[in-house]
């Protein structure tokens, strides 16, 4: 028995030190963000620091006398911890984070925090519980590296500031962040870009050609008029198309004061500049300044 | 803490959860009703408002019908090992504030992004940003509530049977003779549908979590994108486990009702065992059935693990309950009473909609059935034929236990015949719509969707009519209380290794 006792109290001082050496490297990874630029390995090293976090709260909750009955209080820090430490998970602040460390050191102390005290909330409420709940918290942030914050794509480009995807020159690169963004946002799901028409123009030769209205004019779709088209659909009827199908949300979510740079509305204005083969500055966004300089 | 002679906090508890899941299921249905009336074409309402009442139906049921489980089980655990009142019932304040978020996005902002509010499909809508953001946090503490009681039913089984590896019955099932002869039980029935909620339940919760702050993040952020298979994924992997879970919970009311009405013990079997292990285990990768139609970008290994775990999730343990159920009744003394009626036909409801959805999971068919409307067939067959009855039917067994009044044979064969028979009619209309390739979720449909739905709308109306019935009859039992009574032996045995203080009193 003693034996047995022994050997219990050795695997949690163990696990308790491999936890706390987990915990330290993922804080000092802060320092050195170079192998970190994808939101997915972000997302996998804050998995790995919560189960360094877990691990020293089971060994921690061994000190916890034996109670066979509930400690229910302890079940509303088991919940709300994770769902907390996912909010300092927060993919489009990953760029900002990466160029101030010493916030970004406190970002990783705080999922740190919020994971141990999910795993030892759950093993102080009934014990055994505490491992399900850290195998789940290291599995769903691993999970998060699957999508959270991604377009489908290899890289997490919406991210990153725009100097480190362009190594092919504003335009290609551009273009192809537009792609997934308009992937994201569901636009396939009205405009093809094959040249077929769906309850939406299609995007091929779209930008530079002559656009008809209902109201018998013709324009051709410039920069402009992309731009109204995807801000405003309301004000823009072209003949031949029902009026009021293009959702009128989409400039909230491309423009405004969370958007004031405009950068994913312009990529999809440069995505559709890339599927028309008369594309002409006229119908091409602005360039970004940190590409113009 | 000691819990007191019939338990009436534990039933105080139960009744909170049932007649609020009740209620809602109530409203639910006349929602459901407005819909396919207005796809029968008999009253006209706009298709921005039948997609509205799609997610509040939606929605609704399925939260309703957990509830209604979520309450029953807790109560039959609390006869076993001592479970904190009011953790339950902060559970139920979280989920009925979830609710009242849905029902004010819906009916305030006009949200319409379904009850599967698929990505990107919540921010793309015509309704306000703001309904959104009230849906998707409505949602949360549902599944916040949810986990509670995942919590709670999971910390319960893992106290009354020592460990997981007690929970399981692990030790019963490979070494049969050294656990008979160390004089151990395993753990009851009902002790089974426990875990799996308990544990599947926390599991997905947790991927839904995940979802739930990515989609908030991204409401409140749209520069934050996120991958629509992979949410579709964590989608399906929480909201088809739930619905899944209902009827795996609800069983534990065939383990204990059914005893009470054949006055035979439902006892714990290997094989019983096995087939609950097997369920545990499948409901987790059942759902990728839902996601044959993605086949260019899910990995094609999750495709035969989709169809494999459906048939793996779903046979055995309803093979083991039915049959347990048939024996049972078998050439016992069976009082046919209203509560003994609608748990024993719940269990035809299960069957066939288990076969539709066997059906929907198989490759070959599920591109010809998954987008029509032979989905809401199996599982409105599932839901209403198989989760609803299991419900009415255990309070009715309570109704029954408590009252001095007994339902006539006429009321209980009226009731039965026209809401058993009016449900069948009304579910025979998405099976043939279905078959007849009549798409779902679609406000208009094409012909014969119309007239379908017209046999469909007065299969409904009989099936209310006879729920109201048995609305009326219920009240009738209830205002003729006699004494509570239980609805187990009195010499139901609880673990002996249990601190006293942890046992119930079911004396």
């Amino acid at each position: 028995m003693k034996a047995g006792d022994s050997i219990t109290r050795m695997a949690s001082v163990g696990m308790g030190v491999v936890g706390t050496v987990i915990m330290v490297g993922g804080i000092a990874a802060t320092l050195h963000p170079l192998g970190m630029a994808s939101i997915p390995v972000h997302h996998l090293l804050h998995a790995g620091m919560t189960l360094g976090a877990g691990m020293l709260a089971i060994a921690l909750a061994a000190k916890l006398p034996s109670q066979r009955s509930e400690r229910s209080v302890w079940v509303i820090p088991a919940i709300l911890a994770p769902i907390l430490g996912l909010f300092l998970m927060w993919p489009s602040e990953y760029a900002y984070l990466m160029e101030h460390h010493g916030l970004h050191m406190l970002d990783h102390v705080g999922i740190i925090a919020f994971s141990w005290l999910a795993v030892f909330a759950a093993q102080a409420y009934v014990r055994g519980l505490g491992w399900p709940m850290l195998v789940l918290m290291v599995s769903m942030n691993a999970a998060a590296a699957g999508g959270f914050g991604v377009a489908p794509g290899p890289s997490a480009l919406l991210s990153l500031p725009l100097s480190t995807v362009t190594a092919e020159g504003p335009a290609p690169s551009l273009h192809v962040l537009g792609k997934r963004v308009a992937q994201n946002m569901g636009c396939g799901a009205c405009h093809r870009v094959d040249g077929t028409r769906s309850i939406g123009p299609t995007w091929r030769n779209l930008a530079g050609y002559p656009q008809k209205l209902s109201d018998g004019t013709t324009v051709v779709a410039n920069y402009q008029f992309l731009r109204d088209a995807i801000l405003h659909p309301e004000l823009l009827q072209l003949e031949g198309f029902p009026h009021g199908e293009m959702p009128a949300t989409y400039g909230a979510m491309l423009s405004g004061p969370a958007h004031s740079d405009e950068r994913e509305l312009n990529a999809i204005i440069w995505y559709i500049n890339s599927l028309s083969d008369r594309s002409t500055p006229a119908s091409q966004p602005p360039v970004p300044d940190e590409l113009g300089k | 803490m000691a819990i007191s002679t019939n338990d009436s906090t534990g039933r105080s508890v139960m009744k909170l959860y049932l007649t609020s899941g009740l209620v809602l299921s109530a409203l639910m249905m006349l929602v459901g009703l407005t819909m396919r009336m207005a796809q029968a074409q008999w009253i006209s309402i706009q298709p921005t408002m039948f997609y509205e009442l799609l997610t509040l139906h939606g929605a609704g049921m399925i939260i309703a019908l957990v509830v209604c489980a979520m309450g029953g089980l807790w109560f039959l655990m609390r006869r076993r090992i001592s479970l904190s009142a009011p953790l339950a019932v902060a559970s139920w304040i979280l989920i009925m504030l979830g609710v009242a978020g849905v029902v004010i996005s819906v009916v305030f902002g006009h949200y319409a992004g379904l009850y599967t509010f698929l990505y990107p499909l919540p921010f793309i809508g015509s309704w306000p940003s703001w309904a959104t953001g009230v849906f998707l946090i409505g949602m949360m503490l549902i599944n916040m509530g949810w986990m509670i009681w995942c919590f709670q039913i999971l910390g319960a089984v893992l106290r009354a049977y020592g460990s997981l590896r007690g929970a399981l019955g692990w030790d019963f099932v490979w070494h049969p003779k050294a656990f008979a002869a160390a004089g151990r039980e395993p753990p009851p029935p009902e002790a089974f549908p426990a875990l799996v909620a308990g544990l599947d339940g926390l599991v997905t919760g947790m991927g839904a979590m995940l979802l739930g702050v990515a989609l908030l993040v991204r409401w409140i952020d749209p520069r934050v994108l996120i991958d629509p298979l992979w949410a579709k994924n964590l989608t399906y992997f929480y909201m088809h486990a739930l619905a899944n879970l209902i009827i795996y919970m609800l069983a534990a009311f065939i383990y204990v009702g059914l005893s009470y009405a054949t006055k035979r013990e439902y006892h714990t079997s290997r094989v019983f065992v096995i087939a609950w292990w097997s369920s545990l285990v499948f409901i987790l990768t059942n759902y990728f059935h839902h996601l044959y139609m993605d086949a260019s970008a899910q990995p094609r290994i999750l495709q035969y693990v989709g169809e494999l775990s459906s048939y793996l999730t779903a046979v055995p343990v309803t093979a083991v309950t039915v049959f347990g159920a048939l024996m049972l009744v078998w050439r016992s003394r069976t009082r046919w009473t209203l509560g003994a009626v609608f748990l024993y036909s719940g269990l035809i409801g299960w069957v066939v909609g288990g076969i539709g959805a066997e059906i929907d999971a198989s490759v070959p068919f599920n591109l010809h059935l998954h987008n029509t409307l032979w989905v809401p067939a199996h599982f409105h067959t599932y839901l209403l034929g198989g989760c609803l009855l299991f419900v009415l039917g255990w309070v009715f067994l309570l109704l029954e236990s408590r009252s001095e009044h007994s339902t006539s044979k006429l009321m209980c064969w009226l009731i039965f015949t026209l809401s058993f028979g009016g449900m069948v009619a009304f579910l025979l209309g998405f099976y043939f719509g279905g078959a007849s390739g009549v798409p779902r979720r679609y406000a208009t449909q094409p012909l014969p969707g119309p007239l379908i739905a017209q046999f469909a709308t007065i299969g409904a109306i009989i099936m209310l009519l006879g729920f109201t019935l048995a609305f009326f009859e219920g009240l009738r039992l209830r205002s003729a209380f006699s004494a509570d009574r239980m609805l187990w032996p009195e010499d139901l045995k609880v673990d002996a290794s249990l601190p006293e203080d942890l046992k119930v009193n079911i004396s």
